[in-house]
This record gives C-alpha cells, sequence and structure tokens, in this order.
C-alpha cells in the first residue's frame, strides 16, 4: 500500500519488454485487490486511532496514512491506507478483508458516533504505476498530488479521486470513480495494462507484504516490516502492548525477506525453509522472475539467522537463497 | 472477583462498593460538581481492546440505565452494559492504589495497567 524499500533494478536479471514498459514507464493496474471502506461520523478519527497502530490524530484532510489493524495479541487483521476527508475517512483494505474490517470496527463502535459502509462495488479504483506515472496524469491534464495525499477532480464531469500511495514501492497514482465511469479515461491515456504476474513480481522484490499471504494473524508488525506504520508515542491501541513489548525487548523473532530459487524447484507458497534439519521459515509469495529460470518469493524467516546465513533448504534439499538487495 | 449475582440467579447488574461510592462524592466535590452522578461505559481501545469510562454527569442520557447504590445515582450507557454486567467498581486507595477498579466477570484479558480489557 505505500513504499517499504527501494529496489535497484540494475540488480535485476534481463527484464522482459513487458516489464520494462511497467517499471521504466506506467501501466494501468485494475485494483480489484482493495476493498473500499467508507466512516462517517464525528467519532471516526478517535475510533480509528484506537483501533489501529498508526498516530491519526494528526493526519490533516487531504492527506492519508498507512496504519495496521491488530489483535489484542498484536496481530495483523489487514493493512490500511486512510485518507481524511472533511468530515469522513476513506479507507483501503484488501478485498478479501473488508467485510472482516467493517465488523472489527463496528464491533468496536459502542458510544462512538461512527458508521461504516463498503463502498467497493460502488466504485472502481484503478492504478497509473511505473517511473512514468506522472507523465501520463499529465498528459490526461490530470492533478498530480503529492505522496499520501489526494485530490478530488473531475474528468469529462465524473468525479475522481487521484492519490498517491506508491503500494508497489514504485511510483503509483490510484484513481477511484464511481463504478463504470472511466472505461474512456482508461482508453485515452493509452497505458498498457500491467499483468498480474508483473505486479506481483515488483511487489516481491520491494518486500511488499499482502493480506492474506504476508498478513495475517500469524504475524505482527515487526516481522513483517511495518514498524514504519508504527507509533510507539500515541498512546493505546489494541496490541499496543504486545507489539511495544517486542520493540523494547528485542524479541521479534521472525523477518519477512525476499528469496530467490531456480524455476524448476519444489518452492511453492507454504513451502517450508530448513537449517541444518530444523525448519527456520515459510514461503509465502512465489513468483517467475520476468525474463529468466529463476523465481523469486518473499517467506518468513528465524530472525537470529539473518546476517550470518544466506542460504536455506527445502525439505527436499532443494536451495533457496536469502536476497540482500530488497 | 465475585459472581453472586450469577449464583444467586439474579439479574446481573453492576455494583458499587462503598468506598467507589464515597470517593466518587469526594472526587464530585474536588471537581467543583457536588452532587453530581457518576456514568460508566465503555469504548474501543486501549491494548487489550475494550476501555472503560469514568465520567461526572449532571443528568442521564436518554438510554442509560440507573443504578443506585449506597446513595451514588450510576449510569451505565446502554450499549456498555453487555460489556459491563455482573461488574462491581471498587476503589483501590494506597501506596500502590490504582483508582477506581472494574472487578469485570466478562473481561477474559486485562492489559498491564489495568485500565483496558477483552472478552
Amino acid at each position: 500500500m505505500s513504499q517499504v524499500s527501494t529496489t535497484d533494478y540494475s540488480a535485476s536479471s534481463v527484464p522482459t519488454d513487458t516489464y520494462r514498459s511497467f517499471t521504466e514507464g506506467a501501466a494501468t493496474i485494475d485494483r480489484l485487490d482493495v476493498g473500499r471502506l467508507r466512516l462517517a461520523g464525528k467519532d471516526a478519527v478517535d475510533l480509528l486511532n484506537r483501533l489501529s497502530t498508526n498516530e491519526l490524530m494528526d493526519l490533516e484532510i487531504g492527506n492519508g496514512l498507512v496504519t495496521i489493524l491488530t489483535t489484542n495479541k498484536g496481530r495483523i487483521i489487514d493493512m490500511l491506507q486512510v485518507y481524511r476527508l472533511e468530515d469522513e475517512l476513506l479507507v483501503n483494505t484488501s478485498v478479501c478483508a473488508a467485510g472482516k474490517v467493517a465488523e472489527w470496527i463496528d464491533y468496536y463502535t459502542i458510544m462512538e458516533d461512527v458508521q461504516v459502509e463498503d463502498i467497493t462495488s460502488r466504485t472502481t479504483m484503478v492504478s497509473i504505476a511505473g517511473s512514468k506515472a506522472e507523465d501520463a496524469l499529465y498528459d490526461s491534464n490530470l492533478p498530480i498530488p503529492k505522496l499520501q495525499s489526494f485530490i478530488s477532480t473531475t474528468w469529462r464531469d465524473t468525479f475522481l479521486t487521484i492519490s498517491r500511495t506508491d503500494f508497489l514501492g514504485i511510483p503509483s497514482y490510484d484513481i477511484v470513480a464511481p463504478a463504470g465511469s472511466v472505461d474512456e479515461l482508461w482508453r485515452t491515456m493509452e497505458l498498457e495494462t500491467a499483468d498480474h504476474e508483473i505486479v506481483e513480481t515488483v511487489r516481491i522484490q520491494n518486500r511488499v507484504p499482502i493480506y492474506g499471504k504476508e498478513l495475517t494473524e500469524d504475524y505482527n508488525p515487526h516481522d513483517a516490516g511495518l514498524i514504519d506504520y508504527v507509533s510507539f508515542s500515541k498512546g493505546c491501541y489494541i496490541g499496543q502492548e504486545v507489539i511495544t513489548r517486542l520493540n523494547t525487548y528485542d524479541k521479534v523473532k521472525k523477518q519477512l525477506v525476499v528469496l530467490t530459487w531456480s524455476e524448476n524447484t519444489d518452492v511453492t507458497e507454504a513451502t517450508r525453509l530448513m537449517f541444518e534439519g530444523k525448519q527456520v521459515g515459510v514461503v509465502t509469495s512465489a513468483a517467475t522472475w520476468p525474463g529468466s529460470y529463476d523465481s523469486i518469493g518473499l517467506g518468513y524467516v528465524q530472525r537470529s539467522l539473518l546476517g550470518t546465513v544466506t542460504r536455506l533448504e527445502t525439505e527436499s534439499g532443494s536451495p533457496v537463497e536469502i536476497n540482500t538487495f530488497a | 472477583m465475585t459472581t453472586t449475582a450469577t449464583s444467586e440467579n439474579k439479574p446481573l447488574t453492576i455494583n458499587i462498593s462503598e468506598e467507589a461510592a464515597s470517593h466518587v462524592e469526594t472526587f464530585a466535590e474536588q471537581a467543583g460538581k457536588p452532587g453530581a452522578y457518576l456514568r460508566v461505559g465503555v469504548k474501543g481501545g486501549g491494548c487489550s481492546g475494550l476501555t472503560y469510562i469514568l465520567d461526572l454527569v449532571d443528568e442521564p442520557k436518554e438510554d442509560d440505565k440507573v443504578i443506585e447504590e449506597h446513595g451514588l445515582k450510576l449510569f451505565v450507557d446502554r450499549k456498555s452494559y453487555v460489556f459491563l454486567a455482573g461488574t462491581i467498581l471498587e476503589y483501590s486507595g494506597g501506596l500502590n492504589g490504582k483508582g477506581f477498579v472494574f472487578n469485570n466477570p466478562n473481561a477474559k484479558t486485562t492489559c498491564g495497567c489495568g485500565t483496558s480489557f477483552g472478552v
């Protein structure tokens, strides 16, 4: 949802033309993976601030931030991209988690004036991503918001909200509009539609975790490398005691890392990673590296090994490298 | 933790100890609100999920449940009641005292400082 780290693409193996057009030009991504909630009511900011890890009370109208919804054990429910409007919040979730997030917020709405509405089906969202994404907006006479801010505008009488989130770790602008209203805009922009596999590869290269794979209740924000989205000074929120204790006493046991392996090996998502006969990690995402015979993935690995061990094995002995470029 | 009300098949309510009631009166006077009533509720947040709210008020809100004990009127937010039924509000004084303490049988987990709980 936001930039976690940056990749030196020169370190990559020979990318394909499609890959280059995405990473060195601009392409559209249909964001069917995003759920959209509207939180109305005068207590919306205060409530979400009490339920999630980042500091929302300082969030100014027109700006956004990433915050994490965690359980009282500090485990991840979902990562949220939040925007503050004048009298409401717009909250992007994973589309698979939208219902769960809405229920979670609704459960904790007791005395507060907060109404949660799922607006996913009423709206459409497309990202313009790549190093030339800004040029693509400029060429279409669309305004260009700064990182973690949004601009509301109209395009041929259609209301649009444009925000910049860099959700893949590369420049990315998210455009939200009423469902079915902006097909002509995408045609006018004449951009290539990014292939899902390419999007997945860039996400993995930049160590961006997603719901259901890296973001589950098995992991906490420390494990997932999301500590930039945790405020250690805001006071209590659900899960705060555990997350702060892990930080204070340096008790984080796992870390999300980029992994590579030869394409013809038996590695898939959920493959267990071994070191000296013991399980020390698990693969959470896997994709083919464009233009090469290698595969790339994400996985959680025992933190104490990092820095000293660079090669792990699957249970059948296939090598998996811990990649340090990301 | 006391659950006397359930064991005697009486409806679950919220009780306030005599010492806690006395401290409410003292605090109300110190706050310049003599004769004010105590309103309790629960809101989302805190380390464990839910946080207690204590407030001095002049009158109940429309849907509040009103409980009277030891000469003190206690107003309970209606939606919060499900999380508080059976609670005894006590006061812990002295050097290591915590102030007002909610002995809440619904609380399955509490945070280190005791101000939040999970059900």
